[in-house]
This record gives structure tokens, C-alpha cells and sequence, in this order.
């Protein structure tokens, strides 16, 4: 961090991102419909994405930061998987409907009409957009090594190339005189929408189904744990994202002298040890069991979860 | 790509704050509304290609290069119209041109000046149908009336032609309603352009005169040129000698006057000047009226005029040029046969309009009412604006102005929820109703209406002065702001400022309708903030602290003011009444106009003389008054 002044940058990226998406939104579905250029509503619907994504992350930060309550002794991260489930469903549902459209052009036998030249114009104005944007965000990258941030500037830089191949579609279009190529790039650009939609479509699906952290993470956790003094083994490892957070439920071996009280320890050595090198720790239920007898568990920690064996 | 960002993310070269950032920043925001604007243009492009067809001139193919008067009778009736008020039966009183595909209808003021209900007839693919149409800008210098057939069927219209380089003798033909439902049609010439008449007690200015016209039924119908093109609208007018002489005025005075409600195109492939010459003088510039003739007259003053014409601008056409000196370049090429004009106003009436707003943003700054009067009265009054015009616009300006007002009321902390909350359904219900109920009233209604709260509220003011002049003390509430700025101590003293409501007369639901329904009414009904009624009901009914009140009621006035414009817009696009960019446009001149005018207003009260300040506007309220009330408009 180079001065106070990358604080200020820092702090206003996302929404100078957002709004700046916002508008380049609005702009090139307006113009692209009057212009009559599918790529470049298509190219819109990055923008989209990148707004919904803001929007996503905005309300992630301000739902999940929501303490629990009574009714919700698990917290609120998951309303943040139904958000994007249902507006991934919308997304796919547009990008989708462009897509048949452009493929409905392609199949009509009616000659092909270039766009107007409005619409390069536009492109050629998101590109100089984007890329002001890109450079502004990753002089905030180098400087504050913030790796939210580093998401957003790999997103101007997406936009940027997509905003390319739109400009590059309909100078072809106008000056090679292969009008049918607008919508050809607007069939690429909405195919990888689908394909990036898909994702965060996934995504949240695998959230709300509590599909397991991967392997990396898994991993990680295991030999963070492992490396605990007095720790045997891990029994059992389930770890699930909610929302933006890791929660983790485990089951250690340890040596069948230990006292309670020393188990416990170790068990609350173990959370302490998690909650410092796992980011977005949500949660961490550790309970033990002797390595000699696993059929006669003592149950630490603060939990009344009764153990699955 | 992730890992191109790490590698990149070793050397910085670019330092953003280092750089002067902005003025890209500024330039590239410059573009985006640029392309936005550009955008919209080509909308309104293809859109008005989408109905071209419609143009009677594109149907018009005159035979052997020459039109006959049997090529004009093919292809030009449609667009014109017989005019005639009351039911069904009663007969044509003259006729009209329809000059947008959209429906919108050019005829002689006087023909619809005293109907209540105003029906075109007009020939449409399915027959000869009756259609209502309402006023939308009246032109009393001119004797023009723009009208619009309630209805969003599209019409066959006539393009205008460029009458700038018109001379006498040029073949026209008149085109009118007859007294049966058939069109009656006259070939004749020019005889003379640019004459000044006297009509009763009216003068015409630019008038040309032509021997196609010789009937009563043709006034207000078209008069069309060789190309198939609008000349000019049709005046049968008693002569000096007692016979019916035929004038009409020419399209450039009904560009003049209506481009700032419809977008004029020039006829494709019409020629500006078609003789190739142009005799320099003899054509006056376009008239003025409103605030363009108001700065017309003080250049006038500026500079010295020679003669003093009985109209502002004869001065031009009594002291023709010497020969050889070309026109402006303004005016000359068939791009821009009206002048400099940004988005179909004249650049006059744009700061005109935004004056007229500043004007009233000013008065209901300092006064907390009268603005919205003012506005709405200056429209109709000094640009002749219909009332179906000047209610959109009016919610759309409200919109910002006591937008604004709500948002700084409210971070001030004196909005009063609760109360709010149950009169805002009430106040949406009042605007919807008003709206309906001000369609249903006729613009001289409105305006008796609107006299009738001028002179309350410069009776009210008056009345107030007397009582303190009387008890010296400034006993009653006054100087608090619309805009919520400023407000007298005294009356701080005098009203704590949260008061529980001591005359509960009530339930609140009487309580809620009682302050929601006015408020609406009047909002939806004149376009003026309801505020004229919402805070005396919270005051002395409800026994709201005055700038409780004040506050209040600016959060009423925008909700209800948010909804008209939703229905104003809705129902006026669906059922034809208004286009929507006309009211768009307006309320982007005006609105600023009054959002400052309010700013300013709020802070002129502290700084000016109160006493002074009060006779001004009680001045300025009962003139208007007066026009209102007493003088015909």
C-alpha cells in the first residue's frame, strides 16, 4: 500500500464497478436493440453478469454478516445460494432466449442486415471503458493485494475482450460484408454466458445441497490438524461452504491416556488452530474420540450433536 | 488469466491518483451519454420511418410532371379533416390538417374556441369516423390550434413544405371539409406572401393570400402545393369590401409554433428554394411569441427600430433589405428550414421555458406556495400550452422538485411517518381521480380553478400582512419553504416541533382521506403541489407544526406526483392523448429551472424583506388571478 489514497481507491472500486457496469448495461442492450446488433446484446449480458455479481457479493457481505438468532442458530449464508440460484435461473433464462434468436437468425433464410454503425461505436466505448477500469482496478491489486478486487479486474478484462470481439464482428460485418456475423459472435459470446451462468447455476446448487469443500481444502484441513502436538488422527471430516464461509464439522483421535480435560484442549488447540489458517471460517465443531476405543466416544466440545457412528 | 494478473501485479506502472484520472474519467462518462442521446435519435428515426407511409406527399405522384387538381383530390383528403363540436350530428364548422402519422391535427383557433368537446372527422381506411380531439397548444397570434385525435390509430399526414422561398403565383390547391362528408378542393395561386391583416381586433402577421381558398368550409384545412406538399393552413376571412377573401398562414408559421410539440421533417427530396431565387426581405423571419417575442422586443429596444409595426416583427417586411444581400445562413438549407432549434424549441423558448420555471421555483421557495400556479399558468398563458400538455410535464417536474425536497426533509428529520403513511394510498387514490377529472374539464375550467387558488392564496398572504401590520407581531405562520430550508424563529417559538395532534376529531382513517384526497386532486387534477392543501389541513386540522407540515406534505406531493406520472403516461400513451417525448422534453428544460428556483427561493427569503417580498407576490398572485378569472384566454 502506497498512501492513504489506495484505501480511498480501495474502498470505492466496487461500487465505481458496479455503476460503471450498470450503465454500460443499460447502454449497449439500448443500443444493440436499436441498432439492431445481437452481439452486442449479448455483450450487455456481461455487463449483467458482472452487476448481478456485485449485487450478489454486496448482499453475501450484508446477509451473512448478520448475526443468528433463535430462528437461525446457522446463520444466514445460504440465503446467498438461493439469491444466486434464482438469478442464475433468470440469467440462464436470457442468455438462453438470445442464443435461440441468434440461432433462429442464422437459420432464417432473409438476408442478413449489418448493424448500424452506432453499435461498433458502443463496442469500441465499453473496450475504452473496461479497459480504463482494468487498469484502474489492478493498480489497486498491485498496491493492496486484495483478492476481490484481483476478481473484479479479471472481470473488466473478460469484458474487454468480449466488447473486442463484438467490434472486431461487426466491422466485419460492415466492411467485408458478412452481415451474418454479428450474430455468429453473438452466439459465441451467449454460449460462454451459458457456460459462465452454469457455474454460479452449480455453484449454488452444491451450496444448498451441502456438497462437501473440494479435495484441496480437505486436504489442507487434514494436515492442519495433523500437525496439532497430540493429535492422532482425523476420524472424520465434513466441511461445507455457507455462503462465503467454510463451516467444519470433525471427529480427532487421541491417545486413550488423555483426560477429558486434556482432550478438550486439544480439541479447542485444534479450532484455534483452524479458525487462524483457514480463511472464512464460518464454524468449527471438533469432537474426540479415543484412538483405542472408537465404539465408546466421549463427546467434547460445547455440542449436544449426538456423533453419526 | 489468473495467473497473467499475478505476474503483472510486480510492477505498477500506471498510479491512478498520480495521473490527472479525471479528465478521462470526465470524457468517457462525456461519450456514454453521448451514445445514449445518439441512440435515442436513431429511435425516433426509425420510428417515425416505420409510419412513412402514411405521408400523404409519398402517395402523391403528380401526372405528366404537373399536378392537376384530380391527382390532389386522390391523394391529399385523407389527411385533412372536418371539424365540428357537440354530438355526432352537429355539422363541420370548418377543417383540419393532420400533420403526424400520430394524430395530430392543425386547424384555426377560432373554429374550436367555444366548444366544449371538439370532434374531427376524418377518413380512415375504415370509413368516415368521428374522432374526439383535445387542444394541445394554442396559438392565439396566429389563430392556430394544435389539436390531438384522441386515439393511437395511425393517420395519413401531410409533410409541410419549405415556405421560406414562397412566391407569388405559385400554383396551390385548398383543400377543405365540405358540408356533406366529401372533401371540397380549389386550384389557384400565390397572389401575395407576408401581408400583415387586422382581423377584429387581431393581427395576422405572414399571412399569404390566395384565391384557392373561397369558402368558409375551407378554413383550417390544408393548402397544398404542386409537390403534394402543406403550404399552409386554410383563413376564409371578410375583406375590406365584404367579400370572402382566402389567406392562409404559411407551414414556416406552423413550424414556428409546433415544432416544440412534433418533430417536422422536411419533405424528402423538396427542394428549399424551388425557383432557384430568393428575394431577400421580403420573407420575415419566423414569428415570435411567448418569451421568444419577449427578447425579440428587448433587441428591439436595444437597437433602434425604425417604425413601430402593429406586430414585433413587420418591422423586417416594411423595411426590406436592399437586393442582393443573401439570408441568413441559418435558415437556408433544407436541414434546418426553422432556425437553430435543440430538440424542436428555438433556443428563446428553451431559456423562456427555464425562466418561467426558475420564476416559479423561486416564488414557491419563498413562499412555500404559489409556484406550481405559476408554472402551470405561464404555460398555458404565455405558450399556450393545452392542460393535457402541461399535466404531465407538471407531475414529472414535481417529481424532481419535491423529490428532492422529501429526501432533505428527511434527513432533517422532520417528516412525521406515521401521518404520511396512512395519507399516502389516499393521496394516490386523489391523483388518479384527478387526473380523469381534469380530462374530463376543459382547459378554461382549469384555468377558473386555478385563478380561484391564485387570488386565495394572494388573499391569504394580503390577509396576514393586515393582521400583523395590525398586531405587530409576526403572530402568524408564514417563510418556511416548500424546499425546507428556512423558516422564522418566531414561529419555532410559537410551534414545538413535534406537537401530539390535539384536535383528534376522528378516526384516523377520516384523518388520512381527509389530507391524502385533497392533496392528490389538486396534484393530479392542475398539476400544481397539492401542498396548497396539505398543509393548511395538517396545520390548523390536524395541528401538525408548520414545518411538519410543510415537510410532510413534500413527500405526499412527490408520491402523488410519481403515481400521475405513471398514469399520465400510461393512459395518455394508450389512449392516444399525448406522444410521450413532448412532455419528456419540457419537463428536462423546466425542471432543473425549478429545482434551482426553489434552492434560490429558500434562500431569498432570508436574505430579502419580508414585507416587500409579500406585496410582490400578492401582486403577482392576484394579476394572475385576474388573467385567470377575468381575462378571456
Amino acid at each position: 500500500m502506497r498512501s492513504a489514497r489506495c484505501a480511498a481507491c480501495y474502498n470505492s472500486i466496487g461500487w465505481i464497478g458496479l455503476i460503471a457496469n450498470a450503465v454500460l448495461m443499460l447502454l449497449k442492450g439500448f443500443v444493440g436493440l436499436v441498432a439492431g446488433s445481437q452481439a452486442l446484446v449479448a455483450d450487455a449480458m456481461y455487463s449483467a453478469k458482472d452487476v448481478v455479481t456485485s449485487f450478489l457479493v454486496i448482499i453475501g457481505l450484508k446477509v451473512s454478516s448478520k448475526p443468528l438468532d433463535r430462528e437461525h442458530p446457522y446463520g444466514h449464508g445460504k440465503v446467498e445460494f438461493i439469491l444466486s440460484l434464482l438469478i442464475s435461473v433468470i440469467f440462464l433464462a436470457v442468455t438462453v432466449y438470445l442464443m435461440l434468436h441468434a440461432v433462429a437468425t442464422l437459420l432464417d433464410d432473409s438476408p442478413h442486415r449489418a448493424p448500424h454503425l452506432i453499435a461498433l461505436w458502443t463496442a469500441l466505448l465499453s473496450i475504452a471503458v473496461n479497459v480504463s477500469l482494468y487498469f484502474f482496478s489492478r493498480c489497486v491489486v498491485v498496491e493492496v493485494n486484495s483478492p476481490m478486487v484481483r476478481t473484479l479486474a479479471k472481470h473488466h478484462h473478460a469484458d474487454a475482450s468480449a466488447s473486442a470481439l463484438v467490434a472486431l464482428g461487426i466491422i466485419g460485418a460492415h466492411y467485408l460484408s458478412m452481415p451474418w456475423i454479428d450474430t455468429v459472435v453473438a452466439l459465441l459470446e451467449t454460449l460462454h454466458l451459458m457456460y459462465l451462468g452454469t457455474d454460479v447455476f452449480i455453484d449454488a446448487y452444491r451450496g444448498l445441497m451441502d456438497k462437501s469443500v473440494n479435495e484441496r481444502k480437505r486436504r489442507r484441513i487434514t494436515r492442519l490438524v495433523d500437525n496439532v502436538d497430540g493429535i492422532d488422527s482425523v476420524q472424520d471430516l465434513r466441511a461445507r461452504h455457507i455462503g462465503q464461509e467454510i463451516w467444519v464439522d470433525m471427529t480427532v483421535r487421541v491417545s486413550p491416556q488423555a483426560t477429558v480435560d486434556e482432550a478438550y484442549s486439544l480439541a479447542s488447540r485444534v479450532q484455534e488452530a483452524l479458525a487462524k489458517k483457514v480463511a472464512h471460517l464460518g464454524s468449527a465443531q471438533v469432537r474426540f474420540e479415543s484412538s483405542a476405543t472408537a465404539q465408546e466416544p466421549t463427546d467434547g466440545d460445547a455440542t449436544l450433536t449426538l456423533q453419526p457412528e | 488469466m489468473q495467473h497473467k494478473c499475478a505476474q503483472k501485479s510486480l510492477q505498477n506502472k500506471i498510479l491512478f491518483c498520480e495521473k490527472p484520472w479525471q479528465i478521462p474519467a470526465v470524457a468517457l462518462t462525456a461519450l456514454v451519454v453521448f451514445t445514449f442521446l445518439w441512440a435515442f435519435y436513431l429511435l425516433d428515426e426509425t420510428m417515425e420511418h416505420e409510419f412513412d407511409e402514411f405521408s400523404v406527399s409519398d402517395f402523391f405522384h403528380p401526372t405528366a410532371g404537373s399536378a392537376t387538381l384530380q391527382d390532389i383530390m386522390n391523394t391529399v383528403p385523407p389527411a385533412v379533416t372536418g371539424i365540428s363540436g357537440g354530438n355526432v350530428n352537429s355539422p363541420a364548422l370548418g377543417s383540419g390538417v393532420i400533420v403526424s402519422s400520430s394524430g395530430y391535427v392543425i386547424t384555426a383557433l377560432h373554429l374550436i374556441d367555444n366548444l366544449d368537446t371538439i370532434l374531427a372527422y376524418v377518413d380512415t381506411p375504415s370509413g368516415h369516423r368521428a374522432i374526439e380531439a383535445q387542444v394541445v397548444k394554442s396559438v392565439p397570434e396566429h389563430d392556430l390550434v394544435m389539436l390531438k385525435l384522441v386515439t393511437t390509430d395511425h393517420f395519413m399526414y401531410l409533410r409541410l413544405a419549405d415556405t421560406n422561398g414562397l412566391q407569388p403565383g405559385e400554383p396551390v390547391y385548398a383543400i377543405g371539409q365540405g358540408i356533406g362528408s366529401g372533401p371540397i378542393v380549389k386550384a389557384g395561386a400565390v397572389l401575395e406572401t407576408n401581408l400583415s391583416l387586422a382581423v377584429g381586433v387581431q393581427n395576422l402577421s405572414h399571412v399569404i393570400r390566395t384565391d384557392a381558398v373561397y369558402n368558409w368550409a375551407q378554413t383550417g384545412g390544408a393548402l397544398v402545393n404542386a409537390n403534394g406538399e402543406l403550404a399552409g393552413v386554410n383563413m376564409a376571412i371578410v375583406g375590406v369590401s365584404g367579400l370572402l377573401e382566402g389567406y392562409a398562414l404559411p407551414a414556416d408559421v406552423l413550424a414556428a409554433h409546433f415544432a416544440d410539440v412534433i418533430n417536422f421533417k422536411p419533405a424528402p427530396g423538396a427542394s428549399p428554394n424551388p425557383r432557384g431565387t430568393r428575394s431577400p426581405g421580403t420573407q420575415g423571419d419566423p414569428p415570435l411569441r411567448g418569451s421568444a417575442a419577449w427578447w425579440n422586443n428587448a433587441r428591439n429596444q436595444l437597437a433602434p427600430a425604425p417604425a413601430v409595426p402593429p406586430m414585433g416583427l413587420n418591422t423586417v417586411m416594411n423595411n426590406p433589405g436592399p437586393a442582393g444581400i443573401p439570408d441568413t445562413g441559418a435558415r437556408t438549407g433544407a436541414a434546418h428550414p426553422l432556425g437553430t432549434r435543440i430538440g424542436g424549441y428555438r433556443i428563446e423558448d428553451i431559456i423562456g421555458l427555464a425562466l418561467l420555471a426558475l420564476t416559479a421555483g423561486v416564488v414557491g421557495g419563498m413562499m412555500t406556495m404559489g409556484g406550481g400556479v405559476l408554472q402551470v399558468v405561464g404555460m398555458m398563458v404565455l405558450f399556450g400550452y393545452g392542460m393535457y400538455l402541461i399535466r404531465p410535464v407538471a407531475y414529472l417536474t414535481n417529481i424532481v422538485v419535491y423529490g428532492a425536497a422529501a429526501l432533505r426533509n428527511k434527513e432533517s428529520g422532520l417528516l412525521h411517518w406515521p401521518g404520511i403513511r396512512g395519507a399516502l394510498p389516499w393521496a394516490v387514490v386523489g391523483v388518479v381521480a384527478g387526473y380523469f377529472l381534469g380530462n374530463m374539464l376543459e382547459d378554461r375550467s382549469i384555468g377558473y380553478i386555478l385563478g380561484v387558488f391564485a387570488l386565495a392564496m394572494g388573499l391569504k398572504v394580503g390577509y396576514e400582512m393586515m393582521a400583523e401590520a395590525g398586531l405587530g407581531v409576526a403572530a402568524v405562520a408564514h417563510g418556511a419553504t416548500t424546499a425546507g430550508v428556512k423558516r422564522d424563529e418566531l414561529d419555532e417559538l410559537l410551534d414545538p416541533e413535534e406537537r401530539p395532534p390535539a384536535h383528534l376529531i376522528a378516526s384516523d382513517l377520516v384523518k388520512h382521506s381527509a389530507l391524502g384526497v385533497p392533496v392528490g386532486l389538486i396534484s393530479g387534477m392542475l398539476g400544481i403541489s397539492g401542498g396548497v392543501a396539505g398543509v393548511p389541513i395538517q396545520h390548523y386540522v390536524n395541528g401538525v407544526a408548520l414545518r411538519n407540515a410543510i415537510a410532510n406534505a413534500s413527500v405526499l406531493v412527490f408520491c402523488a406526483s410519481l403515481s400521475g406520472a405513471v398514469i399520465a403516461f400510461s393512459h395518455g400513451v394508450s389512449a392516444g392523448i399525448i406522444d410521450w417525448q413532448a412532455p419528456v422534453t419540457l419537463a428536462i428544460v423546466m425542471a432543473p429551472g425549478a429545482y434551482v428556483g426553489g434552492l434560490a427561493g429558500a434562500k431569498l427569503t432570508a436574505v430579502l424583506d419580508q414585507r416587500v417580498l409579500r406585496i410582490f407576490y400578492v401582486l403577482i398572485m392576484l394579476g394572475v388571478a385576474g388573467r385567470m378569472l377575468l381575462g378571456a384566454p
